[in-house]
């Protein structure tokens, strides 16, 4: 079977249409629940998505690929995959979504310690700094490095990374004298030439789409409550954290890994 | 089935005229090895994966005896006052310690080594490609009445694959061994091993190895769609061919996961990506569901082909047509959709309690396609006109075996009882009962039967049968004390045990051993054959597939000097004098009672 | 395809025609027709284990998702969905050239073949190069690193270096999948060059396609799931 140009030509045509209409339906998405502050749950955008990316796959295997005119033999193939696809996907969510469905305390297996108290690195970061809290230490020493050292200009996630530090310090009732010598000389010059407007810009962009959590995420399932608060994406509830020490006052709460939890 | 008198198949206007056995040596030695390292003849491929099968089986059992010989004696330390009034402590029963290893705990790391090296060889590199890529690669086509596979040349790629994943695993256990287990679970396959390299290298060997396996099943679902010999319906094939098929299927569908499975674990591994480490929010327990939804329906690609060959031994060795035909193929894929959806039964003490009873559930489901097959090989057998020869006897020893395995299965697979018998030697005896006395067994008979096929040499008969009562007795000599004390609570990899299990230990240690002995007579028996047994008859057992019926012994180059057509079905013995024997070689069975014969 | 016998064609000499006029099938084979379903099938089921392969990630992605919502919609705003619809834009209409090549092949048209195939490599590099410079690079100079590597300071979730674990683990294998497409392209280009294809003979060129239109599809998914989640 030769597929004439033209259709292969409507078929791109239509590709390209539904690839713009779920761009299209996550925006809208998104404006919808910020315009009438109403939380959408989180399966809508899934299942509009891949229905969509469902759709265009349709058009590709049945004409580019040429299913439709093909041994039949090969979309059964597809078939299986597809099916084998939906059972591994199927069951494994089936578990993790209710391991505390019967034991409520079970559910807390997945994630107690979930910290991301894993450490890797050596040098100046202290015994078991989380990955996540490692970020922050070594992103002080780099602005450090630049601002300090070599004079330079911060690039613009330092920039960011730099302001938000210091509401955190603030949060801390860490007075100014307090703060690690970088965030001194950021404040001096955050006012300047390329920091105000990216710190402009930043505050002007951020909040809109994700602001501290997002709007669909505090819906997650209760369990990631038992997330360690003092890491859990909530910069400003009491407690910071100075850039060299003191972050890992509260230590893992499982140091070591849960291993396939047997009984 | 009507007869059909069709064309030439591949009618191209020149003849080759490879009269010739396909294992006709060159002119000189390195001519034949140049040709045999570069063929694409599934013969060849076939008999090349057969030696590097078995020499890995006997790698694989070295660390089996081994592991046995550790467990001879529980651990014992024996504390003497010696007359000075010091304390004399000696530690007795550790092979290992004697063996070389410094201490108790070098000698329980060797032991975690040992058995992990034994099940990654026994899995990955013999059982799994076993049947398949060896008497498979041979076989399929000679059945189909085809030339050759669908892709000679992956076909030899696939062999290659095979050989640089063994390099890989073998380098690994040089370079200091791995003992993580053949199931490689998070955290221990994430944790130990601070040089990376040992784990690594086994990891890398497993998803090399995938590719092999898929290679093969991919070159055999699409030889059986598009070679079959004119006349040649799906339910005219032999029912080794629909095993095979199903065995494919999963191979194709399941070896993917496996492979991004590995691949996240090196991730893991390397880069600490924290999907199965709970301490970056990942989930160990995830590997396990990732892991098994491979391994679950891959103990079904080691068994259908141990299915596949049985279906031919009993109806070759019984005379009769196979009972109810198309259940049994339909099993086959039965059994193959099924593997798919019970991984979970492997982690009823990990996972949550409502996966557990669904995967529980669904577990009970798959017994009941391998019954189909057992109940009808046994009404098979019903009035046939049995020929108790060596690969009969295998037929045999399945039966008996495969059911104990199966029936244990169903106790493993009920939620509350496994529970208890989780992670104890009842375990351990379950799977050998189907992996060794299933496929392992099966395929010992097949390669029996297909012996003087493949070489052209007749086996020794009776050597034959003291091998297979050795073997047999021997298994079950060495793996059913292993439910007794499975079930008294026994785990399973530990390098010791309280003095109780002694007995039960030792019992399957000399087990072991006369294990080795039959699997050495049979050795031997066939490297006699091969050097001095008689020639054998292009159809030694009265056989109706296309490889007795229209090929030699062993089969031409280019397999058969005509094309054939199919003219009968493959077990219509009732019907038919097989071709290629000599005439009231192989009577009909007696007639049974008016009607009793109703296919 | 080497030596062809010259009865196989009557008396037409066989040097001046070219090679996907005379190409004759494997022995083994019934026919051409059979050998190219063959091919074909056996592409579809290599085709299964990709999407297979490419599961593993699914599973992944679905799993964390459902566990650290919040740290995939964090991850996700600092992707620019424009680079992704624009990357997509580009793998579609690769993805148009392909089936076109394809049919260029079928109808013999050797110069539509050629055009096709090297336009297809060109977008492939296109997709890289964006892939590469626009994604790659900033994410590695900022530290939005998988695992370990990990050194992003503005994160909102402590899951999130799994998320960047699974952002490079999928576009990372798909992006190896396009390279060995790529490679494909040459080697097609090549034989294309010779004039190995046409009507009686196209299969590596249907067979590349059919491998390309996955790879398409893979993206497909990973272009929402990745970019598109809130
Ligand atoms: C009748 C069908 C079968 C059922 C219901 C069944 C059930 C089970 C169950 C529930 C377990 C898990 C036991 C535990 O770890 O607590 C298990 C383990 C196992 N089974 Fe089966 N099984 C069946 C057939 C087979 C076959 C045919 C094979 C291979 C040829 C096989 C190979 C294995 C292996 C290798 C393990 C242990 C894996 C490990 O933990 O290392 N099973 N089986
Ligand atoms: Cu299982």
């Amino acid at each position: 079977m030769i597929v004439p140009r033209r259709l292969l030509l409507t078929v791109l045509g239509i590709l390209m249409f539904f690839t713009l209409v779920t761009v299209g339906a996550a925006q809208l998405e998104q404006a919808i629940a910020h315009q009438f502050d109403i939380v959408i749950p989180q399966w809508v955008n899934v299942a509009v998505a891949l229905s969509i990316a469902a759709v265009k796959t349709l058009f590709v295997m049945a004409i580019f690929m040429q299913l439709r005119w093909d041994n039949p033999f090969n979309s059964l193939i597809m078939v299986f995959t597809v099916f084998t696809l939906c059972f591994f996907l199927g069951f494994i969510m089936i578990d993790l979504g209710n391991r505390d469905s019967i034991y409520p305390y079970k559910s807390k297996y997945i994630v107690e310690g979930g910290s991301g108290n894993i450490t890797v690195a050596g040098g100046s970061v202290p015994a078991g700094t989380s990955i996540a809290m490692q970020a922050r230490i070594w992103a002080m020493e780099k602005a450090d490095n630049i601002l300090i050292k070599e004079k330079g200009t911060l690039p613009k996630y330092l920039v960011i990374f730099c302001s938000q530090e210091i509401e955190r310090q603030l949060a801390a009732k860490k007075t100014e004298a307090e703060f690690p010598p970088v965030l001194k000389e950021f404040m001096k010059v955050r006012n300047q030439a390329p920091y105000a407007e990216i710190l402009a810009a930043a505050s002007h962009g951020h909040g809109k789409g994700h602001s501290a959590g997002g709007n669909t995420a505090n819906r997650s399932r209760s369990r990631t409550g038992l997330t360690d608060p003092e890491l859990g994406g909530k910069p400003a509830d009491g407690h910071g954290h100075s850039g060299s020490a003191g972050q890992a006052e509260k230590p893992a709460t499982a140091g070591e890994p849960k291993a396939g939890e047997h009984k | 089935m009507a007869s059909i008198t069709d064309t030439k198949v591949g009618s191209h206007g020149h003849d080759h005229h490879h009269d010739e056995s396909f294992l006709t040596p060159k002119s000189t030695m390195w001519a034949t090895i140049i040709d045999w390292a570069t063929t694409v003849d599934h013969k060849k491929i076939g008999l090349m994966y057969l030696v590097t099968i078995l020499f890995m089986f006997l790698l694989g059992g070295l660390a089996a005896l081994a592991v046995r010989l550790e467990l001879l004696e529980p651990t014992r330390t024996v504390q003497t006052m010696l007359a000075d009034g010091s304390v004399k402590t000696v530690i007795e029963g550790q092979l290992f310690t004697v063996a070389g290893a410094a201490n108790v705990a070098d000698s329980n790391n060797l032991y975690n080594k040992i058995f992990t090296l034994h099940g990654l060889i026994m899995v990955f590199l013999v059982i799994v490609p076993s049947v398949p890529a060896s008497l498979g690669n041979f076989f399929i086509p000679l059945m189909l009445g085809a030339k050759d596979v669908a892709f000679p040349r992956l076909n030899l790629a696939s062999w290659y694959i095979y050989l640089i994943g063994s390099f890989f695993a073998i380098a690994s256990a040089l370079v200091g061994g791995v003992d993580t287990g053949w199931t490689f679970y998070t955290p221990y396959s994430t944790m130990t091993d601070e040089g990376h390299w040992k784990v690594v290298f086994m990891i890398l060997s497993a998803f090399i190895l995938g590719f092999s396996s898929i290679l093969t099943g991919l070159n055999f679902i699409v030889t059986v769609h598009k070679l079959r010999a004119p006349g040649m319906g799906w339910f005219d094939m032999p029912l080794f061919i629909w095993g095979m098929y199903g065995t494919s299927l999963i191979q194709v569908l399941a070896t993917p996961v496996i492979g991004i499975t590995l691949l996240l674990l090196v991730f893991e591994r390397l880069f600490h990506i924290g999907i199965f480490d709970p301490r970056m929010g990942g989930d160990p327990v995830l590997f396990q569901h990732f892991f098994w939804f491979y391994s679950h329906p891959v103990v079904y690609v080691m068994i259908l082909p141990g299915m596949a060959i049985m279906s031919e031994l009993i109806a070759v060795f019984c005379r009769k047509k196979v009972f109810g035909y198309r259940a049994v193929a339909f099993s086959s894929l039965a059994i193959a959709a099924i593997a798919f959806v019970v991984w979970g039964h492997h982690m009823f003490t990990a996972q949550g309690e409502v996966a557990s009873a669904i995967f529980s559930a669904l577990t009970f489901l798959v017994a009941l396609p391998s019954a189909v097959k057992v109940f009808n090989w046994i009404a098979t057998l019903y009035k046939g006109s049995i020929s108790l020869k060596t690969p009969m006897w295998y037929a045999l020893g399945f039966l008996f075996l495969f059911s104990i395995g199966g029936l244990t299965g169903l106790f493993l697979g009920t939620l509350s009882v496994d529970l208890h018998l989780h992670d104890t030697y009842f375990v351990v005896a379950h799977f050998h009962y189907v992996m060794m006395g299933g496929t392992i067994i099966a395929f010992v008979g097949g390669l029996h039967m297909w012996w003087p096929k493949m070489f052209g040499k007749m086996y020794n008969e009776f050597w034959g049968q003291i091998g297979f009562w050795l073997v047999f007795l021997g298994f079950n000599l060495t793996f059913f004390p292993q439910f007794i004390m499975g079930v008294h609570g026994m785990p399973r990899r530990y390098a010791s045990y309280v003095d109780e299990f002694t007995i039960y230990h030792q019992l399957s240690t000399y087990g072991s051993w006369m294990l080795l002995a039959g699997f050495l007579v049979h050795l031997f028996n066939f490297i006699y054959s091969l050097a001095a047994g008689p020639k054998a008859p292009p159809n030694p057992w009265g056989g109706l597939s296309l490889e007795w019926t229209d090929a030699d012994s062993p089969p031409t180059t280019h397999n058969f000097s005509h094309d054939p057509i199919v003219t009968h079905g493959p077990y219509d013995f009732d019907d038919v004098v097989p071709p290629q024997t000599k005439p009231g070689e192989f009577p009909l069975p007696a007639p049974l009672p008016a009607g009793a014969r109703a296919h | 395809m080497a030596s062809i016998p010259a009865d196989k064609h009557g008396t037409g000499s066989v040097e001046n025609l070219p090679p996907h006029e005379t190409y004759r099938h494997a022995e083994h084979f019934r026919n051409a027709a059979d050998e190219f379903d063959a091919a074909k099938m056996g592409v579809w089921l290599f085709l299964a284990t990709e999407v297979l392969l490419f599961s593993g990630l699914f599973v992944f992605y679905g799993v964390m998702r459902m566990l650290h919502p919040e740290a995939f919609i964090h991850g996700s705003s600092l992707l620019d969905w424009r680079w992704g619809l624009f990357n997509t834009i580009v793998l579609l209409l690769s993805s148009f050239t392909v089936a076109d090549a394809v049919r260029c092949a079928q109808s013999g048209d050797q110069k539509g073949l050629k055009r096709n195939i090297v336009l297809t490599f060109i977008l492939g590099t296109a997709f890289l190069l964006i892939k590469f410079i626009f994604e790659y690079a900033p994410k590695y100079a900022e530290g939005k690193l998988p695992g370990a590597f990990f050194s992003y300071p503005n994160w909102e979730s402590p899951y999130e270096p799994l998320w960047w674990g699974l952002y490079w683990g999928a576009t990372g294998i798909h992006a190896s999948h396009v390279v060995v497409g790529m490679g494909l392209f040459i080697w097609l280009y090549i034989r294309a060059k010779k004039g190995h294809f046409g009507p009686k003979h196209y299969t590596a060129v249907e067979g590349v396609g059919l491998y390309w239109h996955i790879v398409d599809i893979v993206w497909i998914f990973l272009f929402p799931m990745l970019y598109l989640i809130h």
